[in-house]
């Protein structure tokens, strides 16, 4: 089953002469459960696309399907909701809240929306990224894998449809990369993720399930990787 | 008399408030039902989607369930798409299959000719030894590989001694790299562990090892290195043979994925994908980088803890 | 609340106080912000408000009427009589004493505290017996006596020395250049000083707080008549009289200068608030795209104001109302500041909470993606060109600033406003000293005034004529007078006194002698003809101020009437003399009298008999040679009991209680808005750079000297303070002098004066402190490498 479906998307910018066309018309269907990679090199639009999918931005043209939902149809309130409890994020630059302790950054989704936090699901996450002990510190306490494993942990609280991560490694030395992306994937898989991760990185993406390449706001090709 | 008036006064707004609120609770839960049974129908109707993305209570409950739907229904979908790739694995098995069984029919009916030779017959009863052996081990193959697969298999997992396992692993293929004159090293820590099961880590650690064994030309090296990272154990495989293109990545862990230029060589496409199997179902991962001519590094990850 | 919203309210009132907690720079400067503007509404309010609560306290405990030459008995009927609620005895002994150099006159009158302050003696009791008296404990330390009960001591009186016994004494320890001596009722019945004088009635009446001005003013013209009190004799408490007028002026004088100075509080609070929500950008942008509505976002960012006011307006009611009570101790009433800190309270709370929505609201608007890049700076998303140019740090300065209008705008406007009611106290400040206070009247132009000891509670009817006719102050006199050293001249004044009689009103008046060289009082604005040769021609008399001289004596002089003038130069006169012109201006002439004459005409009536009424003295260089010469006066006036010299020296004493309170309450207020202003810029500019920690570090990193950020920042600050300074002169100077323009209704000793060299400080200190700010804020956050700053 389809998580994802975008039809036609478009992204454009500036008034003619001088449009640029950071999407060009994009055509994606993510299979639900499955880690996809989105390579490009910077410029070829593949952060755009990335906040298309979530809702950040709004397309000039097509259409974006998450979850059997339209996000077109959606005002900006109602976007806001719908990521809060349908969509998770990891940022390059973590993105965690400063004055907040790592603990309330993981469960701020949750807490949005006035719900109770799953204790033993967040116990469950929090051992698996391995984050012990760590959640009463502030995040510039902590080094930045171990900041991007709470962002990662922040992403899967609300048991999102979809967890979009740009440039999970984008900040981080090699070896910490490898360890942050293996993460990624190994929670993908056990707590049973769609994961849409764009990266310029091909070794990073090799992790992924499927590769999608993109080029100048198009797709230029889309392997499986069975 | 007026305190009287007052009380009752208070009672019956009490009583209003009690009536007022109760209405719009059943009311409420009324709503939930009704959108519940609107989610497990097939059609989801309009009205339905007026309740999602709202800053209700209504709106939470709502999504909710249809989350715990999709849950569900993914489930169901899963176990089916297990049945498909069981009917998968066992045609390809067939498939697989076929091919050494009508060697060995064939050379057996050969057997069967009383015109041949005595020398024939020997290799005929070798080339059908072979392939029996291939056989076996084609369906070994096969099967431990489905096994691993639809999570058939038992892992033993457990904190385990790396250089143990390393050991394990170096066996299989230690004749074979005397044999090509190839230098194999290990660099590991006597107490480095990680949580994994010691045989099949051991195993898929074999194939990644026969595989740079086998790619790596007469005289070169492949080298074990074990380094600890926060969460993961580093397993990195070097080897200085031909190397992989970056766009095979992938491909290499592919079922049945045979480079074009190895055909000659023994094997069946499958180490690899058993190995990354093996690895992904204790928890870690397997990467490689490669440059094409000078060599391969294959870094397996397994975690440092449960 | 409706039943069905969702219950996510806990998360924000959470992050909202993380948000102050962690940030403290951010929390304590928007808080001292507020407590700063909120107490400044305060102070100004209340002090407004407590000088008018000062004088009605202080009219509660005065008499509303003063009734001349009443006979001791129809007193004690006048106190009985219900339309008066109290009576109190009064006599004056009127002529001056001396002792060791220690000047005095004797004064009886109960004792009285409530109703109509009299004196009350700090310890001991009123005088009862003939020589038992009351007195200043400065009196005793002059005279060189012990202050105790029962010291004895000596005083000249009219019988020469007499034996007194301290029976109390009052706390006062005011040096005064007159003491008064409180007697007892037989010595002022039998003590030739005061046999002689008529008793004077302090009188309240009662209901007199309901009346209307005019009710009461019949009223106690009616009592007057009723006990044979002749209108002249009355003498209303102006003050009080005023009170009753319902002039609500003072009350919105009070109104409008509080809501200015609300909306400079307002517009201060404003601007700090904008400067931190616009910088939290970053912050609002990560929350948007976790899933934080904009509704939850104004609610937070309201919270965090709420809590901030719960914090900061307590202190300020605290701190408004100590300040206010330094200021005016005798205004303060609990009521009013009760009622001042509620709306100010009230105000606080909604000017915080809209200045803290509306950048909110603005921010959340944002795209969540480029909020969190930081990249928002209250930009205002006006497209420049952008030519190419050389980038100095006044360019850099100048292409920062144009990239926020409304930023530059509030900041600008903020200090701005500090600044203009800098310059209103200022002004204040400057129209006012001390001399000039003292200078008003009398003194004017001279620091000695030598007249007749006329008393007027021993009037004669032709006043000081007698004195005149033997002629202590003449032109001899003069001579002498201008011969002493120093003296620079001696002016003379003329004034002739008669009965008069209009209307059917008689009393006795002096005229004010008008040369051709009197021009003020041809350029009034009168009814009729007041010019010099009309008057001469007519021999007419010039009227000013006609509305008191109406009051006072019942009369309603017209243009055209005669009045009937008796007087004498020896033998007895009457004339007839036209009124020829009425202003309703006071006299120009300080100390004139409201009724005046030609010369030619006055010598026509009065032929050459000496008109003198009194000698103006300057002297050069008063500071150096004033007490010798007042010295060398007083050896030639003081053998002569007619003649009495008054002295600026003696002014300034007596005015130093007073003066020492309004100085202390225009510095205080002088000092407290100056330190507003003061502030407030410290904070903007403080928050401004703390706010910029990154783009500051950024710069850094490509390769800009710090010397060359503080340049930027320098000549950024230059640009939102300089049109500030410009509106603080320009407008605030228009400001101060419309404020002392104002002022000078109440009080006419304050005279405009350009502050110039408050501007100047101004000025200078506005430029100094954000260079002063940018160097410390620059150098702490030196501390942390450039990497960490740009990646916080």
């Amino acid at each position: 089953m389809d998580i994802l479906q975008t039809e036609n998307l478009t992204k454009y910018y500036g008034e003619e002469p001088l449009v640029v066309k950071a999407l060009d018309g994009i055509n994606l269907q993510i299979e639900q459960g499955s880690f996809t990679a989105i390579v490009g090199t910077s410029g070829s639009g593949k952060s755009t696309l990335l906040h298309m999918l979530g809702g950040l931005d709004t397309p000039t043209g097509g259409s974006v399907v998450v979850d059997g939902q339209s996000l077109g149809k959606m005002n900006r309130s109602e976007l806001t909701i719908f990521r809060r409890r349908k969509i998770g994020f990891i940022f390059q630059n973590y993105n965690l809240i400063p004055n907040l302790n790592i603990y309330d950054n993981i469960v701020l989704p949750v807490e949005l929306d006035g719900r109770s936090v799953d204790r033993q699901y967040l116990d469950n996450i929090v051992s698996v990224l391995g984050l012990e002990g760590k959640l009463d510190r502030k995040p510039n306490k902590l080094s930045g894998g171990q900041q991007q494993r709470a962002a990662i942990a922040r992403a899967l609280i609300t048991k999102p449809a979809l967890i979009l991560a740009d440039e999970p490694t984008g900040n981080l030395d090699s070896r910490t990369s490898q360890e942050v992306v293996g993460l990624l994937q190994a929670t993908g898989r056990k707590f049973h993720q769609t994961i849409v991760m764009i990266t310029h990185n091909d070794e990073i993406a090799q992790i992924a399930d499927r590769t999608i390449r993109i080029e100048d706001g198009r797709i230029a090709e889309g392997r499986w990787q069975g | 008399m007026k305190a009287l008036m007052i009380l009752l006064l208070f009672g019956i707004l009490n009583l209003g408030y009690y009536l007022y609120f109760r209405r719009k609770f059943v009311r409420y839960s009324e709503e939930i039902l009704r959108n519940t049974r609107r989610i497990m129908g097939n059609e989801k109707d309009q009205s339905l989607y007026r309740e999602y993305n709202r800053e209700t209570l209504t709106s939470k409950v709502v999504m909710e369930l249809e989350k715990t739907e999709d849950i569900l229904r993914s489930r169901m979908l899963k176990s089916e798409q297990e049945k498909e790739k069981l009917q998968k694995t066992i045609s390809e098995i067939a498939h697989q299959v076929k091919t050494p069984l009508s060697n060995i029919c064939m050379y057996h009916d050969m057997l069967s000719d009383p015109d041949i030779s005595s020398g024939e017959a020997e290799k005929f009863k070798e080339i059908i030894g072979r392939q029996l052996e291939k056989l076996e081990f084609l369906i070994d193959s096969l099967i431990k590989s489905s096994r691993l697969e639809s999570d058939m298999i038992k892992l033993n997992m457990g904190k385990v001694n790396i250089f143990h396992v390393l050991e394990l692993a170096v066996n299989d293929v230690v004749h074979k790299a005397d044999r090509k004159k190839l230098e194999l090293s290990i660099r590991c820590g006597q107490d480095m562990t990680a949580v994994c099961d010691v045989k099949w880590t051991a195993e898929a650690i074999g194939n990644i090892l026969d595989n740079a064994v086998k790619y790596t030309p007469e005289g070169g090296n492949v080298s074990i290195n074990v380094s600890s990272g926060e969460m993961y154990m580093k397993i990195q495989i070097r080897d200085t043979g031909k190397g992989i293109a970056s766009r095979h990545y992938n491909d290499i862990f592919k079922r049945f994925y045979r480079e074009s230029s190895v055909s000659e060589e023994e094997g069946l496409g499958l180490g690899l994908y058993i190995a990354r199997n093996i690895i992904t179902l204790q928890g870690g991962y397997i990467m490689v980088h490669s440059v094409p001519g000078q060599g391969s590094c294959f870094s397996v990850f397994l975690p440092r803890q449960g | 609340m409706k039943l069905d919203a969702n219950n996510n309210g806990r998360i924000i009132y959470r992050i909202a106080r993380s948000n102050l907690t962690d940030s403290k720079v951010y929390t304590l400067f928007s808080g001292l912000t507020i407590i700063l503007s909120i107490t400044f509404i305060m102070v100004m309010s209340l002090f407004l408000q407590g000088t008018q609560t000062a004088e009605e306290r202080m009219l509660q405990n005065m008499q509303h009427v003063i009734y001349m030459n009443v006979p001791r008995e129809r007193i004690e009927e006048l106190a009985a009589d219900e339309r008066t609620e109290l009576v109190i005895p009064y006599k004056d002994s009127g002529a001056e004493f001396e002792t060791s150099g220690v000047n005095y006159k004797f004064i009886y009158m109960k004792s009285q505290k409530d109703k109509i302050q009299t004196y009350v003696p700090a310890e001991g009791k009123e005088p009862e017996k003939y020589n038992e008296i009351v007195v200043d404990k400065s009196f005793l330390n002059g005279i060189g006596k012990e202050c105790r009960i029962g010291e004895k001591l000596s005083l000249n009186t009219e019988n020469g020395s007499e034996e007194f016994v301290v029976c109390g004494y009052t706390g006062r320890e005011q040096e005064l250049s007159s003491y008064t001596v409180y007697v007892s009722e037989e010595f002022a019945e039998k003590n030739p000083s005061m046999r002689a004088v008529e008793y004077t009635a302090l009188a309240r009446i009662a209901g007199a707080q309901d009346m209307e001005s005019s009710g009461f003013e019949s009223a106690v013209y009616q009592i007057a008549e009723d006990y044979g009190v002749k209108r002249q004799n009355v003498n209303i408490n102006g003050k009080f009289e005023e009170s009753l007028r319902g002039d609500h002026t003072a009350g919105y004088a009070i109104a409008f200068v509080s809501l200015f100075i609300m909306a400079a509080s307002g517009i201060v609070i404003y601007s700090i608030f904008y400067l931190s929500v616009s910088s939290r950008t970053q912050q609002i942008g990560q929350l948007q795209t976790i899933g934080m509505t904009e509704k939850q976002l104004r609610k937070m960012v309201r919270r965090e104001g709420g809590y901030l006011c719960a914090a900061a307006i307590p202190v300020s009611f605290i701190l408004g109302g100590i300040l206010a009570y330094i200021l005016q101790p005798e205004g303060w009433s609990t009521p009013g500041y009760l009622t001042t800190a509620a709306v100010t309270g009230v105000f606080g709370f909604f000017a915080v909470q809209i200045s803290v929505s509306k950048p909110a609201a603005l921010a959340a608007k944002v795209s969540p993606i480029e909020a969190s890049r930081d990249l928002w700076d209250g930009r205002d998303d006006k497209e420049g060109n952008a030519k190419h140019k050389k980038l100095t740090a006044f360019v850099m300065a100048r292409l920062g600033q144009s990239r926020s209008y409304k930023k530059r705008r509030l900041m600008t406007a903020s200090i701005a406003f500090g600044g203009i009611v800098f310059m209103i106290a200022a002004s204040y400040l400057y129209a006012w000293d001390e001399i000039s206070f003292s200078r008003e009247g009398v003194f004017s132009d001279a620091e000695y005034m030598v007249s007749y000891q006329y008393n007027a509670h021993n009037p004669s009817a032709y006043g000081p004529t007698d004195m005149q006719l033997k002629g202590h102050l003449s032109e001899e006199l003069k001579k002498r007078l201008s011969g002493l050293p120093h003296v620079r001249s001696v002016r003379t004044e003329n004034s002739v006194f008669g009965s008069i009689e209009y209307q059917g009103a008689v009393w006795s008046d002096g005229f004010y002698r008008l040369t051709r060289d009197s021009d003020a009082y041809f350029q009034m604005n009168a009814e009729g003809n007041n010019s010099y040769d009309y008057l001469c021609e007519s021999d007419g008399i010039m009227i000013t101020d006609s509305e008191f001289v109406s009051g006072i004596n019942g009369i309603s002089p017209q243009v055209g009437d005669f009045i009937t003038l008796h007087w004498s130069d020896g033998a007895e006169h009457t004339a007839k003399l036209k009124i020829a012109a009425v202003s309703p201006d006071p006299a120009p002439v300080k100390g004139g009298y409201n009724f005046a004459m030609t010369d030619q005409t006055m010598e026509k009536l009065w032929g050459d008999m000496n008109t003198i009424s009194a000698f103006y003295i300057s002297v050069e260089d008063y500071e150096t040679y004033g007490e010798q010469t007042e010295e060398a006066i007083r050896s030639l006036t003081d053998d002569d009991p007619d003649l009495s010299l008054a002295t600026l020296r003696e002014q300034i004493l007596d005015d130093s209680a007073n003066v020492k309170r309004i100085k202390m309450q225009i510095y205080g207020i002088a000092a407290f808005v100056t330190l507003f202003g003061i502030l407030n810029l410290i904070n903007m500019m403080i928050g401004n750079i703390a706010t910029r920690k990154r783009e500051l570090s950024v710069l850094e990193s490509i390769g800009m000297e710090v010397k060359q950020i503080r340049n930027m920042l320098f000549w950024e600050s230059v640009m939102y303070v300089f049109p500030a300074i410009m509106v603080t002169i320009f407008a605030g100077g228009a400001a101060g002098y419309g404020f002392v323009a104002a002022y000078k209704q109440i009080a006419e000793y304050m005279n405009y004066r350009f502050p110039l060299m408050p501007c100047i400080l101004y000025t200078a200190v506005m430029l100094l402190i954000p260079q002063l700010i940018s160097c410390v804020s620059l150098g702490r956050q030196k501390k942390q490498s450039v990497v960490e700053r740009i990646r916080l």
